[in-house]
């Protein structure tokens, strides 16, 4: 695999909603390419078309758990999870009656 | 012996025992250990935020439970710090990070502080990490970094620094961290303090901010084995609210260790001594305290087997594959609008201009950021991202697969493993910071157990030039029972547990720096 050059930097800021500078991206660049290099040893263990695939691994991951559900029943006002609307909205930098408000998602 | 030990000294059992024997009040043990804390803190900074009202508020209903014979737990009314990675309604969450910094109230509670407060115990504050829990020495902490109490020159270990340090320095009685990489056992290692990693699933993660959802657990870290087998009895359980926790009950590991007999304790158990642990990139001193541990155990009765992982070799790598994925998906929540750190936050019209959403994610993100979650960030889109995903991501998950397989086959063999926890002792402030793959690498010898989702425990077995060195313990996949029988059979024969730094010591007055050793 190629080094990761500042292009490719630049997309990859772009897709997880960064914004870099010229010396960050420089840096990250290089950063990363170390850090790809490295891990791309993992290409040395031999691994065959018989291994898990991708749906073994999801069922049988580091549990070993599978198709672990809760019953389609709203859940108690009591329950630890439920969240207060308004302790929903109280950091929100803008928000509107009980709505987060955002900018237009299209133009 | 209580009526002699400062308070704060206390370990869990001897705190029980001494408030139920009336010798002093959870009030008077909370103060005396948030005085420590007032009094040695500035020096290390281990805690992120001090509760002082809370606790004190905690105290005294725990008191008052007591009075009425209604007492919750064993650890009713006993003062811990919590790292600041826990959704908690009555203390700020920061995760050590400028993008919640002073900021964010949790809404709802982690399941691990809803138990704790079930319990009983009294919250004294939260503690220092490294930024989201990303990295190995709590030097990515917004706060600043989280100083060793037995050379202030040093880290503490990371992320779960701040805890590590405030057991090492008795600030409160116990504490809890998470591991993804070895978090807990690392700087646990590095303080000289007992810290465990139960096996995935063991734990709730509900309200547990998350970092890498396969990796991720909370564990105690704490003065002596026994009081952390005491407190996964109160943390474990399957949770309603966390999909991937397990049915399985933890057993009365308390009583398990009680029942081992006096003489030779760990007769009958085989050690495994896994070679590609040991050897080549260890500090030599330190692997030779480790090598004194294990002979130790033999000493107890264990016997050793020579084993052979070879996919150990392949742990590191897989997992800056997995942990940077997982990273990246799970810090795509903050993201400038509905909590935390936002660019709309700006008072003048002029700073906000006409942003659109892009820009309000992504200038909301990079001032909220630091740099390790950045990159991290970006690795793990790079290997999720079209093209790579199978080449890396894939790969790395069959890896995986492979590498539980090989640990749980080992089992068969063997009942436990000893190690190192680090290649080394705790390094110094400012050494690896700005080499990545250096601080990665750190990481070596505590990740494989976290790709296999296996329990470990990092022990306290002795020091290098007066810097700590823990000793490893592992087992197979819900066998928590294992290591804290043998990690409490050692300690009841040694006392590596019961040094304190010099800088805590109790000669008055506030002491200024401590001179570096030579």
């Amino acid at each position: 695999m190629d080094q990761i050059s500042k292009t490719e930097v630049s997309h990859l800021a772009d897709l997880a909603r960064l914004v870099l500078d010229e010396n960050q991206k420089e840096r990250l660049a290089g950063n990363l390419s170390q850090v790809v290099s490295y891990i791309e040893q993992i290409g040395e263990i031999e691994m065959s078309d018989s291994d898990h695939t991708k749906e073994d691994i999801s069922a049988v991951g580091v549990t070993g758990l599978k198709n672990i559900v809760a019953d389609d029943e709203p859940r108690s006002l009591d329950d630890q999870c439920q969240i207060d609307t308004k302790k929903a909205l109280a950091d929100a930098p803008n928000s509107e009656d009980n709505y987060f408000k955002v900018r237009a998602v299209m133009e | 012996m209580t009526k002699q030990k400062p308070l704060y000294l206390l370990n869990i059992e001897e705190a029980a025992e001494g408030l139920k024997n009336g010798e002093f009040t959870s009030v008077e043990l909370t103060e005396r250990c948030l005085e420590h804390i007032k009094k040695f803190d500035p020096q290390i900074n281990s805690f992120v935020r001090v509760e002082e009202e809370l606790a004190l508020k905690m105290a005294k209903e725990s008191d008052a439970r007591r009075a009425k014979g209604e007492l919750r737990s064993i650890i009713d009314g006993i003062p811990y710090n919590l790292k600041d990675v826990y959704a908690t309604k009555d203390s700020l969450t920061s995760a050590s990070s400028h993008m919640l910094d002073d900021q964010w109230l949790a809404p709802y509670n982690a399941t691990v502080y809803q138990k704790l407060c079930d319990a009983g115990a009294v919250l004294l504050g939260k503690t220092n990490t490294d930024e989201f829990t990303m990295g190995s020495s709590t030097e990515t902490s917004y706060y600043g970094v989280s100083r060793n109490p037995w050379d202030l020159e040093r880290v503490s270990g990371g992320s779960s620094g701040g805890p590590a340090a405030s057991m090492a320095a008795h600030f409160g009685i116990f504490s809890i961290g998470t591991d993804t990489g070895g978090s807990i056992r690392q700087p646990a290692a590095f303080c000289g303090v007992v810290g465990l990693r139960p096996t995935y699933g063991r734990i709730s993660r509900f309200g547990e901010l998350a970092m890498a959802s396969s990796l991720d657990q909370t564990g105690p870290i704490t003065k002596t084995v026994r009081d952390a087998a005491i407190l996964m009895q109160v943390l474990s359980g399957q949770d309603h609210l966390d999909a991937t926790s397990m049915p399985d009950e933890a057993s009365n590991y308390l009583e398990e260790i009680n029942n081992l007999p006096t003489e030779k304790p760990l007769k009958g158990l085989k050690i495994g001594i896994v070679k590609e642990y040991f050897g080549e990139g260890l500090n030599k001193e330190a692997e030779d305290k480790v090598i004194e541990a294990i002979d130790q155990l033999v000493k107890l009765g264990a016997e050793t087997v020579q084993i052979s992982l070879p996919l150990v070799k392949y742990a590191l790598e897989i997992y800056y594959v997995i942990c940077p994925a997982e990273v990246s998906s799970n810090m795509a929540r903050y993201d400038g609008i509905h909590f935390g750190h936002s660019v709309e936050r700006r008072q003048s019209k002029e700073d906000k201009k006409d942003l659109n959403l892009y820009e309000v994610y992504a200038q909301s993100r990079s001032e909220g950021f630091g740099e390790e979650v950045k990159r991290r960030i970006m690795l793990g889109t790079h290997v999720l991202s079209s093209g790579y995903y199978d080449a890396y991501y894939l790969k790395a998950e069959k890896a995986r697969a492979k590498v539980m397989a090989e640990f749980a086959k080992a089992f068969e063999k063997v009942d436990f493993l000893a190690a190192p926890v680090s290649p080394g002792t705790a390094f110094k402030i400012g050494e690896k910071i700005n080499d990545p793959l250096a601080m990665y690498k750190e990481d070596l010898l505590t990740v494989p157990l976290n790709i296999a989702g296996i329990p470990g425990m990092s022990v306290p077995c002795g020091f290098v030039d007066g810097l700590p060195i823990g000793l490893q313990l592992m087992s197979a996949r819900k066998d928590e029972s294992m290591i804290l029988k043998v990690g409490a059979a050692y300690q009841a024969a040694t006392g590596h547990h019961l040094h304190t730094p010099e800088v805590i010591e109790q000669s008055g007055d506030l002491i200024s720096y401590k001179e570096v050793k030579e």
